[in-house]
């Protein structure tokens, strides 16, 4: 049986094979090939490995989260604050 | 500060093995109400605290405290990944080891599971939730706002989500205009990471806020390309102008993002459902640099 999403994609890819120019369309970059050139840009432009380093990092949600888990393992909290959304990069 | 100390492989290893660390934003606390306020308290206390303690306080700043939150040590954002000249470790680091000397801190695994810390929002079942990256393509990721892009997390409601979507039924060539309600939100998004100095979207993206944001042009067209008895495709192709100042409240005038648009939509016609929504910028461009601009329905 195949996979929902699977079935989704197989019925799409034939969709994009058979896809025409639009009538009246002046582009002269077939859809499967302009589809290709989207979906690598987007893949390309996502975050890298090197650039969500901090992901790496078990970060607790709130301040009373870090007291309360550091009282009861007896670690030193770490605490930074910021302006904006440090993990979007809105900051 | 994130590409900085907080990327440096050693301080991670520390802040895993030795800490409990957390990250705060100054005017978005999340978590249930009930222990909103309470947050805010102990941020406030903390704050004092240290400067009861004669060290160093600040809105952008390093702080570590002992397990029973106690002020053990401070450090400036400006001054955390200055680097010792002595042993070439920032100073994040140096704190970070100075405090597990001092308390003599047992080693262990990270107390929290690390996970990725920009994740999809919970949203109601018809939303349509979309995935926006923004990155300076010429800068390689050199100097401050270019080491990393901005991330945004749009949610279109149900009504916002249909408003993609071409209004009756539809044939190979047809083409409509994707309503602004559905388009603004996303390309209002069509600007790279700035001095971002809130983390609420009512001030940052305002028109009258400190941010004086605007989207001041745009377009997003549809024109169908392929379809079945149940699937749509749709090209999309548009434009984005997005003016935006660089600092709160600063005199110089709002930078500008523009951008071509390309993209694509698949959609189930007898649903009305959106299967997936792609759109990426062409010849982007922040005031003098290269903008990359890349869309994505999730999942």
């Amino acid at each position: 049986m195949i996979p929902l999403y699977r079935s989704f994609q197989c019925s799409v890819t034939m969709l994009i094979l058979t896809a025409c120019q639009a009538v009246g369309d002046d582009n002269p970059v077939p859809f499967a090939d302009l589809k290709e050139k989207i979906d690598h840009r987007i893949a390309d432009w996502q975050p890298t490995v090197d650039e969500k380093r901090f992901d790496q990092i078990g970060w607790c949600t709130s301040l009373l989260e870090a007291e309360k888990l550091a009282r009861e393992h007896q670690r030193p909290i770490f605490l930074f604050t910021h302006d904006g959304r440090m993990n979007v990069g809105r900051c | 500060m994130r590409a900085g100390p907080l990327s440096n492989l050693k301080a991670i290893e520390l802040l895993n093995s030795y800490f409990v660390p957390v990250f705060t934003s100054n005017d978005f606390i999340s978590g249930p109400s009930d222990s909103l306020k309470e947050e805010q308290k102990e941020r406030e206390r903390v704050y004092r605290a240290f400067l009861e303690a004669k060290l160093s306080a600040g809105s952008v700043h390093v702080y570590v405290l002992s397990p029973d939150a106690v002020p053990i040590g401070s450090i400036h954002v400006a001054h955390a990944a200055e680097k010792d000249r002595a042993t070439g470790k920032d100073q994040t680091q140096l704190l970070l080891e100075k405090t597990v000397g001092e308390l003599k801190t047992v080693k262990g695994e990270p107390l929290v599971t690390p996970r990725p810390q920009s994740d999809p929002p919970k949203v109601a079942q018809d939303a349509l939730v979309l995935h926006l990256i923004a990155r300076k393509i010429s800068e390689k990721g050199q100097g401050s706002w270019n080491e990393f892009p901005a991330e945004d997390w749009i949610v279109l409601s149900a009504e916002q989500r249909k408003k993609l979507l071409p209004s009756g039924p539809v044939h190979i060539g047809d083409s409509w205009d994707v309503g602004k309600d559905a388009s603004s939100p996303i390309l209002t998004r069509f600007f790279p990471q700035t001095e971002c100095c809130t983390a609420k979207d009512s001030e940052l993206l305002s028109p009258t806020g400190k941010y004086k944001h605007r989207l001041e042009d745009q377009s997003l067209r549809g024109t169908i390309v392929a379809m079945d008895s149940k699937k749509t495709i749709a090209r999309l192709e548009g434009r984005s102008k997005v003016l935006h100042k660089f600092y709160p409240n600063h005199d110089y005038p709002p930078t500008v993002s523009t951008a071509k648009i390309v993209g694509y939509l698949v959609f189930d016609t007898t649903k009305n459902k959106i299967e997936s929504l792609r759109l990426i910028s062409e010849g982007g461009r922040f005031e003098q640099m290269d903008l990359g601009v890349a869309v994505r329905s999730v999942p």
